[in-house]
């Protein structure tokens, strides 16, 4: 179905999906369980592995091999619908970043600094998008200095530093998936 | 080529019309509906069993870590708490003969409930929304335990929130420090050394100070910083006597007329790992 599971590389698939899973609730308990650090006073630092998962899927080509605009949907949805109960904000946030990821990945070299560059983009532009959408469905989302200040750039640098620890196993586990 | 293309325009104006239909009809079934659509609540029960399977090894490291870190002071803390249980020992026997004479007064007087009478429901916290607006709990409790809409949750020394979505084996709690201005109203009651009480709703939050703010209250009872606050099971579902936290100072609005109080939460909203949910009897 929509070439989810089927085709080539099954087993990239496979595994895609179930780490895809893995990270969507992941991002929650570590936020849940590591709130008393990443929620001091005003600051929001949110954990946000599998916005770096996806991005990474896109720099590594998997789009190629899967359908990946297909998973940012399901993943969105289910993130909106498990965590929010107001659906928009992911189920359209993470295709939009997607589709950014891609059109930077054209344009940018295989080096760490253009690679951190495609992160931090990315990340923008979903914190961007998600900001806006809950503007729009009228939740208190507190004016926009205040909003980067305190949430959009610590959680930026937080997700940069975990995403260039993660760039290696990353890059290994790719390269592992993609020879069967 | 144009980046806006005919075909394109037309996908990316269907894409906001959809992108505003989706999020201004969810919020309004949010608000609206006690509980949330057929399908949403299927997948958000299947959603919470993997969420408890992912949340557990990171709740025992945390668990682990916490232990250690605890274990560093554990001298000095074990001497206060000594002093602590006893002196607790006697206004525990003084709560039970106070309790039982309330409930023999009670009888003669044919109360059979009054706004004080509530059980909790303890749950556990499987997961956290990484938003920084609605910054939601999901526990692991649900419509099967008899959860509805709206109660109200505590956890540690006092109240934390309200219920803001339903399913049938997990829900969703609103912090009062989300303030998303739709529900978290809690009607409250602050007492003084006099024993004059004054009435009022939490009307908001600051983020900044990281208080709950009473606003327009108009009452001219002498209140003190330190003075006790809880709800005052006024006005529907949330029972008497929940403590939400203490005044830490009052301040004149504008106009002059009426006063918002600031008060000092009993909670810290970053670590809640247990909660509770008073359920009226």
């Amino acid at each position: 179905m929509f070439g989810f599971f089927n085709g080539y590389h099954t087993k990239l698939k496979w595994i895609f999906a179930v780490i895809t899973f893995f990270l969507l609730f992941f991002d929650g308990a570590l936020f849940a369980n590591m709130a008393g650090f990443l929620t001091k006073g005003q600051y929001h630092i949110m954990p946000m592995l599998l916005v770096i998962w996806f991005v990474y899927a896109v720099l590594f080509e998997l789009d190629l091999d899967l359908p990946i605009y297909a998973w940012t949907l399901l993943a969105g949805l289910i993130y909106d619908f498990f965590y929010f109960g107001v659906i928009g904000g992911f189920t359209v946030g993470l295709p939009i970043m997607v589709w950014v990821s891609k059109q930077l990945r054209f344009y940018l070299s295989d080096s760490i600094v253009s690679l951190c560059m495609i992160i931090i983009l990315s990340i923008t532009a979903l914190q961007i998008f998600t900001y806006v959408a809950a503007f729009i469905a009228g939740l208190d989302v507190g004016n926009a200095a205040n909003y980067v200040v305190h949430t959009f750039a610590p959680s930026l640098a937080l997700n940069v530093i975990v995403a260039i620890i993660l760039y290696l196993p990353f890059r290994q586990l790719f390269r592992k998936l993609k020879e069967i | 080529m144009k980046f806006f293309s005919t075909r394109r325009l037309v996908f990316v104006i269907i894409g906001i019309v959809v992108t505003v239909a989706l999020l201004t009809g969810s919020v309004l079934v949010r608000n609206r509906r006690a509980t949330p659509p057929v399908i949403q609540q299927f997948g958000n029960d299947v959603a919470g069993v993997v969420a408890r399977v992912v949340n557990w090894p990171v709740a025992v490291t945390h668990g682990g870590y916490d232990s250690v870190a605890q274990l560093l002071d554990t001298y000095q803390e074990n001497t206060q708490l000594r002093a602590k249980v006893d002196a607790l020992a006697q206004e525990k026997v003084r709560a039970q003969v106070l309790e039982n004479e309330n409930k023999s007064l009670k009888n003669q007087l044919n109360l059979n409930e009054t706004l004080t009478d509530y059980s909790l429901i303890n749950a556990t916290v499987i997961s956290r929304a990484p938003s920084a607006w609605l910054s939601q709990l999901i526990i692991n409790v649900g419509r099967n335990a008899g959860i509805k809409k709206n109660m109200p949750v505590v956890s540690g020394k006092g109240l934390i929130g309200r219920i803001s979505e339903v399913d049938r084996t997990t829900s969703k709690v609103e912090l009062l420090s989300d303030d998303s201005g739709s529900s978290n109203r809690f009607a409250i009651q602050i007492t003084n050394k006099e024993g004059e009480a004054m009435y009022g709703i939490i009307t908001g939050y600051n983020r900044n100070a990281n208080r709950l703010i009473v606003g327009q209250v108009t009452s001219n009872i002498k209140l003190k910083k330190g003075d006790q606050v809880l709800t005052s099971g006024l006005g529907g579902i949330t029972p008497k006597g929940l403590y939400v936290g203490e005044v830490d100072s009052i301040h004149n609005d504008a106009s002059g007329l009426s006063k918002s109080i600031y008060i000092k939460p009993a909670t810290d909203f970053g670590n809640i790992n247990f909660v509770s949910v008073a359920i009226e009897k």
